[in-house]
C-alpha cells in the first residue's frame, strides 16, 4: 500500500484547512450553540418535558418548537457536509490535470482513491466528535447533568452510525466525481438525490400509500396500520430515514418500534427503557442497511476508478 | 171390701205423703241445724300414695268452714315415726310458699275455704320396704272444741337399677349443637351448659378427650378471651361455657369424636362432641429462585419452570391451568391437567409443571405480562409472570454476514484490481 499515506496525509491537510471545512465547522457550531440555547429556553420556562431517565440524551432528541433536533440536524445537514467532502474529489483534479502528475509518482491508483476516502471519513469524524464534544460540554456546563456511562456507549453508537451516514453520501460524491468529468454535473446530481430522498421520498411514499391502501373518512385501525406500513417500507429506501430511525432507537431506549402497525402490537409491552443491546437490535437492519450502502458505494467508485483510463491531457 | 181397700190404699197413699213431707223437713231441718252449728271439713283428693325413692308430691289439702261462725284452725302436721328422713311441709298453695300453722276461714264464700299444699318428699334411700307411712293432718279450732284429721297413707318404693344414672344426673352436661363443622386449622366452638343439681356448691374441673395434635380451650361465655379450666357452680344453678377445640391444620378431611367433661370430686360426667373437619385448601404457586422474571426472545418457545404445591390439609381436584397473555402468545403446561393435588403434608414435594411460552415473530422488544392461573375445584391461585423479549440475535449474525460479505467482494476487488 505504498503511497496510501502520503496520499492520507496530504488530503486531510488539504481538508482540514480548506475554507469550505471552516465555513462548515462554523455553521455546525452555530447550529449546535443554538440548539443548546433553545432547550435551555424552553427548560427553563417548563421543567416537566425535561425529567426522567436519560436525561442527557435527551438533549439529542429533543427538538423544540421550529428549531429541530440534533438528530434531525444531522440527517439533513449531514448529506451536504459529505458530498461538499467527495462531489469533485476525482474530477477535479482529472480537470486540474493534477492526476497524471499524482499517478507519476510512485504511487499505486487505489491508494489515491483509498487515501482519499479514508481522509474524507476521519474529516468527517473530527467534525462530529468536535460538536458532540461541544454539545455535551455546554449541556453539563448549563444543566449540570453527567452523563452515565450507558449514555456514554449510546452516544458513542450514535457517533458511529453518524460517521457510517456522512460517509455514505461523501462516498456518494466521490462516485459521481469519478463517473462525470465535469465538478458541476457530480456536484448537481448529488445535491438532487439528496433532495430526492429527503423531500420528495415523503411525498412518493404518501401518494403511493394512499394509493395502495386508501383511507376513507371511515378507515379502520387495521387500515391505517397497512397504510403505514407500506409509507414506512417506501420511507426506508431513504438513507436519511434509515438513519433517524437508527439514531432515534439508540438515543430514546424507550423507543423500540416505528409506526402504527408495530404501535398496535406492542400496546400490552410494559413501558420501560431497553438495554442498549436490545435497542442496537430493534434497529439493526437500519444500521446493516447503512453499512452496506457506503461499502457498496466505495466498492463501486474503487472498480470504476480503477478501470478508468487516465490521460494526460 | 172394696172399700175397705180402697180406703186402705187412700190412706196408704196420704201416710206416704206425710212420711215423705216429714222426712224432708226433717232433712231440711237437719240441713239447718248442721249450718248453724260450728263444723268444718279437711279434706283431699289423695289419701293413699306411692312414691319412688327421691320422689316428691304435692297434694292439695282444702279446708272448708262449715259452720255460721269464722273459725281460727290450727293445723298440725304429724309424720308417722318411721318417716324421719321424709321432707313433709304444709305450706299455703302459691309457689315457693311458707309453711301454714293457722288458717283463719270466714263462714261465707269464698273466704270459707283454704287450700294447702303438702309437700311429701320420699328420702333418697330407703333402708326397708314399708308399706305404709302415715302422715296425719290434725286440724283443730283454737278453743279445741271441733278437731278434724286426716290421714295420707304413702307407700315408698324403692328404684333398683336405676341408681347409678341417678348419681351422675348430679351434674348435667347439654349442648346445643353437638356436631360442629371446621375447616382444619380453624377452631370451632361448643356452647355447653353445665347444671349442677347436687345440693351443694360445687368446683367443677373441665377437661376433653381429643385426637392427638388437637388444641382445646375452655373459656366462659362472652368472655372467649380468658381461657379457665374450672369454674364454681352454686347448687341447683346453671353455667354456660364455651368450649374451643382447634384441629391443626395438617388434620384430614372426616369425622371426629371428641369428648368434654366435668368433673366436681367424686362426680363425673361427660359429654359426647362431634367434630367434622372439612380441611383446607390453599393453593400456592412459585418458582425455584422465587423470581417471577422470565426472559425469552420472540419468535421463539421457551420452556419454564415452575411449582405447584397444597399448602391445606385437604386434597384440591380437577386442576386445570390456563394463561393470559398478549395477543399471538401461545403458553402450554405440562401437565396442563391435574386430577387432585393432594396436601404437601403429605406428597412433601410440590409439583413441576412445565410451561411452554412462544412468543410470535417480531414481537416489539420489551417487558410483557404473562398471568397463569391454575384453578382448582376448592381454590385456585394467580400469578404473573413478567416476562422480557428480547430481538432474536440470529438477525443481528445476519446483517453481520452480510457486511462480512461486502467486505470480501470489496477485498476481492482489492486483489483483483490494485496496482494498475
Amino acid at each position: 500500500m505504498s503511497g496510501l499515506g502520503v496520499v492520507y496525509w496530504k488530503e486531510l491537510a488539504d481538508y482540514l484547512g480548506s475554507r469550505k471545512f471552516i465555513i462548515l465547522f462554523l455553521i455546525v457550531a452555530l447550529t449546535a450553540g443554538t440548539i443548546i440555547y433553545v432547550i435551555n429556553q424552553s427548560v427553563s420556562s417548563d421543567v416537566s418535558q425535561f425529567s426522567g431517565d436519560f436525561l442527557f440524551l435527551k438533549l439529542f432528541t429533543f427538538s423544540a418548537g421550529t428549531i429541530p433536533s440534533f438528530i434531525f440536524f444531522v440527517s439533513f445537514f449531514g448529506p451536504l457536509i459529505g458530498i461538499i467532502f467527495g462531489f469533485d474529489a476525482i474530477n477535479s483534479e482529472r480537470s486540474g490535470g493534477t492526476m497524471s502528475m499524482v499517478l507519476s509518482q510512485p504511487i499505486y491508483r487505489d491508494a489515491l482513491i483509498n487515501g482519499k476516502f479514508l481522509a474524507g471519513i476521519t474529516t468527517i469524524a473530527v467534525m462530529l466528535i468536535s460538536i458532540i464534544v461541544i454539545i455535551s460540554g455546554l449541556e453539563m456546563a448549563v444543566f449540570g447533568i453527567i452523563p452515565t456511562m450507558q449514555e456514554l456507549a449510546r452516544i458513542g453508537i450514535f457517533f458511529l452510525v453518524s460517521i457510517v451516514y456522512i460517509g455514505f453520501w461523501m462516498g456518494l460524491g466521490i462516485l459521481f466525481s469519478i463517473l462525470f468529468r465535469q465538478t458541476a454535473t457530480s456536484a448537481l446530481i448529488s445535491i438532487m438525490v439528496w433532495i430526492f430522498f429527503s423531500f420528495f421520498i415523503l411525498m412518493v411514499a404518501n401518494v403511493i400509500a394512499d394509493q395502495v391502501a386508501p383511507l376513507g373518512n371511515n378507515a379502520t385501525l387495521e387500515l391505517m396500520g397497512r397504510n403505514e406500513n407500506i409509507r414506512n417500507m417506501i420511507l426506508r429506501v431513504s438513507p436519511l430515514i434509515l438513519f433517524q430511525e437508527c439514531t432515534t432507537a439508540i438515543l430514546n431506549p424507550s423507543i423500540r418500534f416505528f409506526g402504527i402497525s408495530t404501535a398496535l402490537k406492542s400496546m400490552e409491552v410494559i413501558p420501560g427503557p431497553l438495554s442498549i443491546g436490545q435497542s442496537v437490535l430493534v434497529v439493526w437492519p437500519q444500521f446493516v442497511i447503512l453499512i452496506a450502502l457506503i461499502l457498496v458505494c466505495f466498492a463501486v467508485s474503487y472498480v470504476v476508478f480503477m478501470r478508468q483510463e487516465i490521460r494526460s491531457t | 171390701m172394696y172399700q175397705k181397700i180402697k180406703g186402705f190404699l187412700f190412706f196408704n197413699t196420704i201416710l206416704f205423703i206425710i212420711i215423705a213431707l216429714l222426712s224432708f223437713s226433717s232433712l231440711a231441718q237437719s240441713e239447718q241445724n248442721e249450718k248453724s252449728e260450728r263444723d268444718f271439713l279437711i279434706y283431699s283428693q289423695f289419701s293413699n300414695l306411692v312414691l319412688e325413692e327421691g320422689q316428691s308430691v304435692d297434694l292439695d289439702i282444702k279446708l272448708i268452714n262449715q259452720g255460721k261462725q269464722p273459725e281460727e284452725i290450727l293445723v298440725d302436721l304429724i309424720a308417722a315415726p318411721e318417716a324421719e328422713d321424709w321432707e313433709v311441709l304444709l305450706r299455703n298453695e302459691s309457689w315457693k310458699g311458707f309453711e301454714v300453722r293457722q288458717i283463719n276461714l270466714l263462714p261465707d264464700e269464698p273466704d270459707n275455704s283454704r287450700t294447702l299444699n303438702l309437700h311429701i318428699e320420699a328420702p333418697k334411700e330407703i333402708g326397708e320396704e314399708q308399706k305404709g307411712y302415715t302422715f296425719t293432718i290434725k286440724a283443730e279450732t283454737k278453743d279445741g272444741k271441733l278437731i278434724r284429721s286426716l290421714d295420707i297413707t304413702v307407700a315408698a318404693i324403692s328404684k333398683i337399677g336405676e341408681e347409678k344414672e341417678e348419681e351422675t344426673d348430679e351434674i348435667i352436661l347439654n349442648t346445643k349443637y353437638p356436631a360442629v363443622e371446621t375447616p382444619s386449622g380453624k377452631a370451632m366452638k361448643y356452647e355447653i351448659e353445665v347444671k349442677n343439681q347436687t345440693d351443694e356448691d360445687q368446683v367443677m374441673d373441665f377437661a376433653a378427650e381429643l385426637p392427638q395434635g388437637w388444641r382445646a380451650s375452655i373459656s366462659p361465655r362472652y368472655r372467649e378471651d380468658e381461657t379457665i379450666s374450672a369454674i364454681k357452680i352454686n347448687k341447683s344453678g346453671t353455667e354456660t361455657i364455651l368450649l374451643v377445640v382447634t384441629p391443626p391444620f395438617t388434620t384430614e378431611k372426616d369425622e371426629y369424636e371428641l369428648k368434654f367433661i366435668a368433673r366436681a370430686g367424686e362426680l363425673e360426667k361427660s359429654l359426647p362432641l362431634k367434630a367434622i373437619v372439612t380441611g383446607t385448601y390453599t393453593m400456592n404457586v412459585g418458582t425455584e429462585t422465587g423470581n417471577l422474571k422470565l426472559n425469552t426472545i420472540s419468535g421463539e418457545e421457551k420452556d419454564f419452570l415452575f411449582y405447584l404445591w397444597n399448602e391445606g390439609s385437604a386434597s384440591i381436584d380437577n386442576i386445570a391451568f390456563f394463561s393470559t397473555a398478549p395477543q399471538g402468545w401461545e403458553v402450554k403446561f405440562n401437565p396442563d391437567k391435574m386430577a387432585e393435588l393432594p396436601s404437601i403434608a403429605q406428597t412433601q414435594q410440590p409439583e413441576k409443571i412445565t410451561m411452554t411460552v412462544k412468543v410470535p415473530q417480531n414481537t416489539v422488544p420489551g417487558d410483557y405480562i404473562v398471568t397463569v392461573n391454575a384453578t382448582g375445584t376448592q381454590d385456585q391461585k394467580k400469578i404473573e409472570f413478567r416476562t422480557t423479549v428480547q430481538v432474536p440475535t440470529k438477525w443481528g449474525w445476519v446483517g453481520v454476514l452480510i457486511i462480512i460479505a461486502i467486505l470480501a467482494i470489496l477485498l476481492a476487488i482489492f486483489l483483483k484490481l490494485r496496482r494498475r
